[in-house]
């Protein structure tokens, strides 16, 4: 068997079908996306090579709204950051102090993870509604009136109403990373930490912090990455709408590819996108090492 | 330095698993003392109560005079040496003894001082700017231990300190340990399943079994006069043989009948039977196997058949069968005859006797030492 592990032949057999599969399903359509961002394509009739014609429109062009997309990412990426991962991170260390309940607590942040993005969407449309939503009523039954208007229609509220949700539903797959890493930090080291003189939270700030460090690293680059490519509960809410308030690069990339038949612009978006991913991921990294 | 004194300390899991019942003792400024027993005993579970690491059931824990049941572990001023060390992995050796001591706020020139004095009393200065994963076994039990003594505790707890690392790094930590203990001024509780550990280490030992206390005596008190069969059997290294014995009383005179050979009890020990006013009658018979001698076919000769006889070099570890019971004895080389110096053949048949001034006599029925 040992011999059969050192010969590279046998290596490139056993790992062909998973090479193929990796290259078939992510590589070949990356390069073809790449390939169709030099053209002018509606899709369906002959393609004009335009080189960067593509990349060069959609920096410059007011009418197509990458810019504004892109900065509505971003800001979902930096409130995913600052405000989520730490909503995260302090539900983990409290559940994993070993409370009364912390199974059932668990499953209960854990279950909009769970339920389709789909459910969720009609779920917060319900509670968006402007007659009977359930905020509005709210409102209206404790006298603020006034606050009470139509949370995705209006341009103002529309961006804040749609990443509420978004928040919301990955706060439980990030607090179950993290709560994992809490987990795995050794209860001695609590208890050294404990018998040293520290706190509770100088126990989280000194031991247990540095401990799960990979993990926040790795729910940092999901939370952006996943921020970065967000579509599913803004096209279930909004569409990007109204007049592009909540448009993100996913959002108008489905637009120019499905609705203008712009075949070549939507495989731009798409290749900036992978690219904008993989710099941020790299970032991250370099960002947490430069901290050890 | 501090004073302990724990009083029917109790602790129950669950409120159905007693792991530790009954549990009194009085340990007094600089003392050190060993928790030893076997696995699951409760040594471990009232080292964690006197730490605060568990609460306490029932009873009450005063450390100078101040009642501690309450009292939070990190206010608790104590020290813990863990058996696989707890050290924090992404601080430096530097930064992990310096921890306790950057908590309490003392000033940067004190910490490195304190930090410094303590790594070159456990030879451990070169390391100090390793992290733990940098370290071997026995230096990281060093830096454990630097992380420990730096703070200067009141009362400096180990549990099982030793038992992760090799034989050899195993008797070279004990020695440091003992070295230690005399360069600082502390009350120490040590936790051990190694009764060569308990009796080198300790001023006071602890003898523990299903979360009761068997013993409490100083190394020699309980290798002497075991309180009963289980200490017997647990203190000395190989155990002590135990024989069912009679124990009887003719014209005054005490004797004991063993496998048919009978031994009258030696001056100390009738003026002992006397005084206690012992009847004759059936008992457990303890004697340490360093205690038999080979001997001469006699009334006072046991014969046994040889099943191994082991060389250690200067002694001779004879394992024997006694009319079905197994005996161990530990004999001087030096002092058997030429042609047994190397051991004894298999299958030979012997006769051994002991001194009945170096017996214990056990109840038959309880164990507990009849003296």
């Amino acid at each position: 068997m040992n011999k059969m592990y050192s010969n590279k032949w046998y290596i490139i057999i056993f790992l062909l079908p998973a090479l193929i599969l990796f290259c078939g399903v992510l590589i070949a359509p990356i390069g073809a996306s790449g390939y169709f961002s030099f053209f002018d394509w509606n899709g369906f009739t002959e393609k004009t090579y335009i080189g960067l014609s593509n990349y060069k429109e959609l920096f410059t062009s007011d009418s197509i709204g990458f810019m504004k997309a892109l900065g509505n990412s971003l800001l979902l990426a930096v409130l995913s950051v600052f405000l989520q991962l730490p909503l995260a991170l302090a539900l983990a260390l409290v559940l994993g102090k070993k409370i009364k309940g912390e199974r059932a607590f668990l499953s209960v942040y854990f279950m909009p993870v769970l339920i389709s993005t789909v459910v969720i969407g009609q779920l917060w449309l319900k509670i968006y509604n402007p007659d009977y939503g359930v905020l509005n009523v709210a409102l209206r039954a404790v006298g603020l009136d006034n606050l009470a208007h139509i949370w995705l229609g209006d341009k103002a509220t529309a961006l804040g109403a749609v990443f509420v949700p978004i928040l919301w539903q990955y706060v439980g797959y990030h607090m179950l990373l993290l709560y994992a890493g809490v987990k795995s930090v050794p209860p001695e080291l609590r208890e050294a930490a404990m018998l040293d003189g520290a706190t509770d939270g100088q126990v989280n700030r000194y031991i247990v912090l540095p401990y799960i460090k990979p993990i926040i690293k790795i729910s940092v680059i999901f939370a952006v990455t996943g921020s970065l490519k967000s579509f599913d509960l803004i096209y279930v809410l909004t569409n990007g709408g109204p007049l592009h308030a909540t448009e993100v690069p996913s959002t108008l990339m489905i637009s120019m590819l499905f609705l203008r038949n712009r075949y070549g612009m939507g495989s731009t978006i798409a290749v900036l996108l992978i690219v904008l991913c993989f710099a941020f991921a790299l970032l991250i990294n370099f960002v947490f090492k430069e901290e050890d | 330095m501090a004073t302990l004194s724990l009083r029917n300390i109790k602790k129950v899991y669950d409120n159905k698993v007693t792991a530790v019942d009954n549990f009194n003792l009085e340990i007094a400024d600089n003392e050190f003392v060993v928790f030893v027993g076997p696995s699951g005993c409760g040594k471990s579970t009232t080292l964690r109560m006197v730490a605060g690491l568990e609460d306490i059931s029932s009873g009450e824990l005063y450390i100078d005079d101040v009642l501690m049941n309450d009292v939070a572990p990190k206010d608790r001023d104590i020290a813990m040496v863990f058996q696989n060390y707890a050290l924090y992995p992404h601080m430096t050796v530097y930064q992990n003894m310096a921890f306790a001591l950057k908590l309490r706020k003392t000033s940067k020139e004190e910490i490195d001082r304190k930090v410094r004095q303590a790594a070159e009393i456990l030879d451990i200065t070169e390391y100090l700017e390793r992290k733990p994963k940098a370290l071997s076994g026995g230096q990281r039990q060093r830096v454990a231990i630097g992380r420990a003594i730096v703070r200067e505790p009141k009362v400096m707890l180990m549990d099982e300190p030793l038992s992760n690392l090799d034989a050899k790094l195993r008797n070279e930590m004990r020695a440091e340990i003992i070295k230690l203990r005399k360069r600082i001024n502390t009350t120490f509780i040590y936790v051990t399943h190694d009764q060569t550990e308990a009796m080198t280490l300790g001023d006071r030992i602890v003898i523990m079994k299903g979360g009761f206390i068997q013993q409490i005596g100083t190394p020699q008190e309980v290798f002497d006069h075991p309180a009963n069969l289980f200490v017997a059997g647990f203190i000395g290294t190989p155990h002590m043989n135990i024989f069912d014995a009679e124990l009887k009383k003719d014209n005054g005179q005490y004797s004991v009948v063993v496998n048919g050979a009978e031994l009258k009890c030696s001056p100390e020990k009738q003026a002992e039977y006397e005084a206690k006013g012992l009847e004759p009658q059936k008992v457990k018979l303890g004697i340490r196997p360093e205690h038999l001698n080979v001997s001469k076919e006699g009334p006072a000769a046991i014969k046994a058949r040889v099943d191994v006889s082991e060389m250690m070099g200067s002694f001779i570890h004879l394992h024997a069968n006694a009319d079905g019971k197994d005996v161990v004895l530990v004999l001087a080389a030096a002092d058997l005859p030429t042609e047994h110096r190397t051991g004894y053949e298999y299958g030979s048949d012997i006769n051994f006797t002991f001194d009945t001034n170096l017996m214990h006599l056990f109840d038959a029925k309880t164990g507990e030492n009849l003296v």
